[in-house]
């Protein structure tokens, strides 16, 4: 079964009149174990537009090819579906508005349906998602996931249906997105994914698409635990400022909370394997006297919804000691550098895209600088693309003069990528 | 088991209150250039023993206890203010309106002056609004709150909202042309209040101005002003020399009205 264990890392000391509290909240699952796990439901959600034929028909030929690898990963008893998106959705196995169980037979028969599929028709992602809440509702297993894969942008429909139809699937299934090419909306995907608690990101070419559908296959199957949130209780008087997941990737639940009483509230966290992420919260309390201790949080974990006994404790502590209050915690540091750095990226895209250079310069000037000094070499590299770096520690940095689009676009959706924290050398 | 803290909150954690979050026992930091050994570790502590989370317990609590004689939730233990409505059961057991000296938390300041609010069915206000779909109530008592906090919102509590203001205006008779978040009073440096409409449904007017005021800007209020808010309740806000102790004595009588009345 697994246990959760909840760490809190700040520095608890704020000046006289200090009222935000900051804390790294790190959660750890462990101890779980698929074979154990409850029931499942995967379903795999390809784009079949008429796009997806163009050029020579690799597109489509590549997302046959994944999907099938795919299901080949679906653990034996796990219900599975395909959908095939166009201007509506179809199901392409098993059919008949169900799921079926993943076993040889199941699996083979798929795998010749997904065979035949070709690509012809408009894009309606609403309509797909539709279609997989109908299959996950109606199976009511505990754990329900799917992968969408699309080349294109929603034309068919506006997108206030497309939200409309996303707050519907809300809670019934997570969702990873992928976009192959680079004629999808990357802020369109990232809304999908963000409240269909998922991932986004692009496979440049058709020829990364099979390999990525294995890995989040894969990943999907090690998820033991179904429907985990994080429970936050803050007392009378105090504001809660923030709740951001900050690792592997930076993903704000401010908007997510769901009242549990007039003091705590809980943000859905999706289903878990063993694994750690990291939460970046922060608490507006009413100052309290110089000695004064309070206690501005507590942080546990509900699963399945159970409230686990282990909390992390987020406290306040007034003093007059300036060495106590202004240390800071390197965690909390850290993170809310690569939060800094995810949005000086986004900020700086945006930017270039309205044409507004010297704003685009400054922005990516200063996530090259942050993520020189985190050490997110990932997020440097994909920079690296975009401008020349004239000078790492200032952030003194040239925008190209000819930028691929599919380089600015992979730096656009892996920028909420976060780097672990580099413990001190011990 | 139930604990009570410093500021006199029954807590079913042992450790700190699950009301106010105050530290329960001990001195916390006397000395903040001698801090206890837990101190110098910035990352924090987690395992405590007394803690659990307030609701799991709560139920036991809501049990016992005397009911309010304002709302009639059952006072929870010993504790000093009801977890409802905020009335005061030690001040009314001393039979003052002022709390007795002795059970002011130690350190607390003697401010020169704090504010008072009055609020009362305005028969003028109602006819200045001339609405006709909220009758003039009846018969409406008039209701008294401590204006102290760093921020005091007025409005009418919402729970499928998450509106939980401190002059709270959701108790019977209701006017519900109020928005549940209808208007703030923020606390300036020299203890004054300034006043801020967040953008309710019908306005917020002060004293003679027939305007109301504008959405988002903060206007200072003075000693005597009258706020006039929805169809027919007007707020009328003193300055008065006294300690600050106390708490605002909140009231409510009935579940809140859900919903907003155009007028």
């Amino acid at each position: 079964m697994t246990t959760f264990r909840v760490d809190v890392s700040q520095n608890e000391y704020l000046p006289g009149g200090g009222t935000d509290v900051n804390a790294i909240v790190t959660v750890e699952a462990g101890g779980g174990s698929p074979t154990v796990a409850p029931e499942a439901a995967e379903i795999v959600i390809i784009d079949v537009s008429g796009s997806m034929g163009y050029p020579r028909r690799s597109k489509i030929e590549a997302a046959r090819d994944a999907t099938i690898k795919a299901i080949e990963c679906i653990r034996e008893g796990v219900w599975f579906a395909v959908i095939a998106g166009t201007d509506q959705a179809r199901e392409v196995y098993p059919g008949g508005g169900q799921l079926v169980r993943a076993g040889a037979e199941s699996r083979a028969k798929a795998a010749r349906a997904v065979s035949r599929l070709d690509a012809d028709g408009g894009t309606a992602i609403g309509a797909w998602l539709r279609l997989a809440n109908q299959l996950c509702t109606g199976q009511k297993a505990a754990i329900s996931h799917a992968i969408l894969l699309t080349d294109g942008q929603d034309e068919d429909e506006s997108p206030a249906q497309l939200d409309a139809i996303v707050e519907i699937c809300e809670g019934n299934f997570q969702c990873d997105c992928r976009g192959v090419g680079t004629d999808w909306e990357v802020s369109e995907l990232r809304r999908i994914s963000s409240r269909l608690l998922g991932t986004v990101d692009i496979l440049p070419t058709p020829a990364d698409i099979p390999g990525d559908f294995q890995a989040l296959m894969q990943q999907a199957m090690s998820k033991g635990t179904a429907d985990v949130a994080l429970r936050l209780w803050t007392p009378r008087g105090a504001e809660v400022e923030l709740v951001k997941q900050v690792a592997p990737v930076i993903e704000d639940l401010s908007g997510k909370r769901v009242p549990h009483d007039e003091l705590t509230g809980d943000y859905p966290t999706g289903a878990w394997g063993n694994e750690t992420r990291d939460y970046h919260v922060c608490i507006e309390v009413s100052p309290g006297e110089l000695g004064e201790e309070m206690l501005a949080g507590r942080v546990g974990l509900v699963v399945g919804g159970v409230a686990e006994q282990q909390q992390g404790l987020i406290r306040a502590i007034w003093t007059d000691d300036v060495e106590l209050s202004t240390r800071i915690s390197p965690e909390v540091a850290h993170y809310t550098g690569q939060e800094e750095l995810a949005d000086a990226v986004q900020e700086g895209i945006e930017a270039r895209q309205a044409g507004d250079e010297s704003t685009a310069t400054q922005r990516l000037g200063r996530a090259v600088q942050l993520a020189a000094e985190s050490g997110n070499e990932a997020t440097l590299q994909l920079l690296e693309q975009v401008v020349d770096i004239e000078d790492l520690d200032t952030g003194t940095v040239r925008l190209k003069s000819h930028i691929e689009e599919v380089d600015e676009m992979a730096l656009d959706t892996r920028s909420t990528k976060s780097a672990p924290i580099r413990k001190p050398a011990s | 088991v139930t604990f009570t803290c410093p500021a006199g909150h029954a807590s079913q954690s042992g450790d700190y209150c699950d009301l106010c979050g105050r530290k329960m026992t001990a001195p916390a930091v006397a000395d903040p250039s001698a801090p206890e050994p837990s101190a110098a570790d910035t990352s924090g502590t987690t395992d405590q023993a007394l803690s659990g989370w307030p609701d799991t317990l709560a139920p036991e609590v809501a049990a016992g206890g005397e009911p309010c004689p304002l709302c009639g939730s059952p006072r929870p233990g010993t504790d000093r203010y009801c977890e409802a409505c905020g009335h005061d059961f030690v001040a009314e057991a001393a039979g003052a309106s002022d709390p007795p000296a002795s059970s002011t938390p130690a350190g607390d300041p003697i401010v020169p002056s704090r504010w008072e609010a009055t609020v009362f069915a305005d028969r003028a206000h109602y006819d200045r609004v001339g609405t006709k779909d909220t009758p003039f109530p009846m018969h409406c008592p008039e209701r008294q709150f401590v204006i102290e906090d760093r921020q005091v919102r007025i409005g009418r509590r919402s729970a499928s909202r998450g509106v939980y203001p401190e002059i709270d205006l959701s108790g019977a008779p209701v006017d519900t042309a109020i928005s549940h978040l209808q208007a703030v009073l923020i606390r300036q440096p020299g203890g004054t209040y300034d006043l801020i409409d967040p953008g309710s449904m019908n306005g917020t007017t002060l004293n003679e101005d027939a305007a109301p005021i504008p959405v988002d800007k903060p206007v200072p209020v003075n000693d005597g002003d009258q706020i006039h808010i929805g169809a027919w309740t007007t707020i009328t806000v003193h300055a008065c020399s006294r300690s600050a102790h106390g708490k605002p004595a909140t009231q409510q009588t009935d579940e809140p009205v859900e919903g907003e009345t155009a007028v």
